[in-house]
């Protein structure tokens, strides 16, 4: 059993437990549900049989609408009839046993990863602001924090974060544009870099600092997925070596989201491009597999970033003195 | 005709500043190059200014290394006067064999002093590394904008040509023996 599953097994049963075992949170039966399928199917597979044979093609489907309109109408009927007395009840549950998850498995997640991550809050936009990813000269951003989390220390933060930009036309009228949406990592590392490197996606973000210079890495792989800005070109190529340059490439190839980092002082930030969100719930499936999976591989990704910077600066700084 | 007019005043202009925008990034560029190359020099400098004092620590141990010796402080002696990079790293070749030499003469490796001197250089060969990749990347740019259409037409205008990059001799990449 891979560590996924296992992680994943031990999620479910912890809260499958919480819900003494009821997981079935379908608002009719499976009987009803075959039923209703079956009344469907039938005699749309006669229709199109017809379809194919006949040559009145509108009668046909004139009938087709006339099957879906009665079939609406059953479906409303037995839904009424056939509700089960408990839907509403496990509709509450769920949505308790959702915003339980999103409070205590994505910590679960978390602290199998990080020291003792609790909910809390810091200051999002200065870190971001500071780290560069704000547009030079874009003053109107929003940021919409859904939730953050502080490790034990305080020295580990994270944020979900929707991130846009709102521009106003010559008539008044605003619209907005999503430039980010995923999560946001501040580090507060125990080494100091004198310098501040950008190693980013988005090329017209830096390029736009007067004070950071592009420089281009002797890696050709790598030069296809980020372009580095700095203001210490030699101290930078120091910490960012062909070795870390193979890493951090291999990296961003097996990650399941792309991801760009900015080392400043001894700050480090780090956005992950997730278009869901991290703990993201499905509300067909309380606890997918899938989704708790991806969730451990960006966590991951994090933890390896993290590790990258610490492990290129012990190597390349640390231990030639 | 008037129209005529203001279109070739408009065109002579933005030709203007196209010709004075490509000599200017032409300038950036290729001070670029000559401000990573100047770094070079300072940390081959850096490193060189060690030479005396290691030959003198190497000495006492390896008697018989006495061509070595002299080879290593002749190379510095003329980096010091040409400046080249060609010269630079061939005296960086021989102060890297004089360092290698604690692998034929153990004891060196317990000489303090030695070790202080090697910790230094190897601090400054990274740094060396480091800065020899930035002057190659700076000449990779500025060699993309000389043979790139259209700014090779201006790099010709101006006299701007490929400038040569950094390139390990033969002898570096070989690897180093190691007499355990």
């Amino acid at each position: 059993m891979s560590k996924y599953d296992e992680v994943y097994e031990q999620i479910k049963k912890k809260y499958y437990d919480k819900l003494d075992g009821e997981n079935d949170f379908s608002v009719l039966d499976s009987v009803t549900i075959k039923f209703l399928i079956a009344l469907l199917l039938i005699p749309l597979v006669v229709l199109i049989v017809r379809l194919v044979a006949s040559e009145k093609i509108f009668l046909e489907f004139l009938g087709l609408g006339i099957i879906i309109f009665v079939f609406a109408l059953m479906s409303l009927i037995i839904y009424v009839f056939m509700r089960r007395d408990t839907a509403g009840k496990e509709s509450d549950q769920y949505l308790k046993f959702r915003s339980k998850y999103v409070n205590t498995v994505g910590i679960d997640l978390l602290n199998y990863y990080f020291e003792n991550v609790q909910f809390g809050f810091f200051n999002i936009e200065e870190g971001y602001k500071k780290a560069g990813f704000y547009l030079k000269g874009t003053n109107d951003f929003v940021i919409h924090d859904q939730w953050s989390l502080v490790n034990e220390n305080e020295n580990t933060r994270l944020a979900n974060l929707s991130v846009g930009k709102i521009t106003q036309d010559e008539d008044g009228n605003k619209s907005y544009h999503n430039l980010f949406n995923g999560t946001y990592v501040e580090v507060d590392m125990d080494i100091l870099f004198d310098f501040k490197i950008c190693v980013c996606l988005n090329h017209e973000l830096y390029s736009r600092m007067d004070y950071l210079e592009e420089l281009e890495m002797d890696y050709s792989l790598f030069e296809k997925f980020f372009n580095v800005f700095t203001d210490d070109k030699i101290s930078s190529m120091q910490l960012i070596n062909s070795e870390f340059l193979q890493d951090i490439t291999e990296l961003y190839k097996t990650s399941p989201c792309k991801f760009d980092l900015v080392i400043d002082g001894n700050k480090l930030y780090i956005r992950l491009y997730i278009a869901d969100n991290l703990f993201n719930v499905s509300k067909l499936d309380p606890i997918d597999k899938n989704n708790v999976i991806y969730d451990m591989k960006c966590l991951e990704t994090i933890k390896e970033i993290i590790r990258l910077v610490h492990h290129y600066y012990d190597t390349n700084f640390l231990e030639i003195g | 005709m008037e129209n005529v007019i203001v279109i070739g005043i408009i065109v002579i202009v933005v030709l203007i500043i196209m010709f004075i925008a490509e000599r200017n990034k032409f300038i950036r560029l290729s001070n670029n190059i000559r401000n990573s190359k100047s770094s070079i020099d300072v940390y081959l400098k850096q490193r060189f200014d060690l030479i005396p004092n290691l030959v003198e620590t190497v000495k006492g141990y390896a008697k018989h290394e006495e061509q070595l010796f002299k080879d290593v402080v002749e190379a510095r002696n003329r980096y010091n006067q040409t400046e080249s990079i060609k010269d630079g790293m061939e005296t960086n070749n021989d102060l890297n064999r004089v360092i290698a030499l604690k692998e034929d003469y153990p004891e060196l490796k317990a000489n303090e002093n030695f070790l202080d001197l090697q910790k230094q250089l190897s601090k400054m060969e990274s740094q060396l590394q480091a800065a020899r990749r930035v002057y190659n990347s700076e000449v990779n740019v500025y060699n993309n904008a000389v043979m790139s259409f259209p700014s090779n037409l201006f790099a010709m205008l101006y006299g701007y040509r490929k400038e040569n990059y950094f390139e390990a001799k033969e002898e570096e990449k070989e690897n180093v023996e190691i007499n355990l």
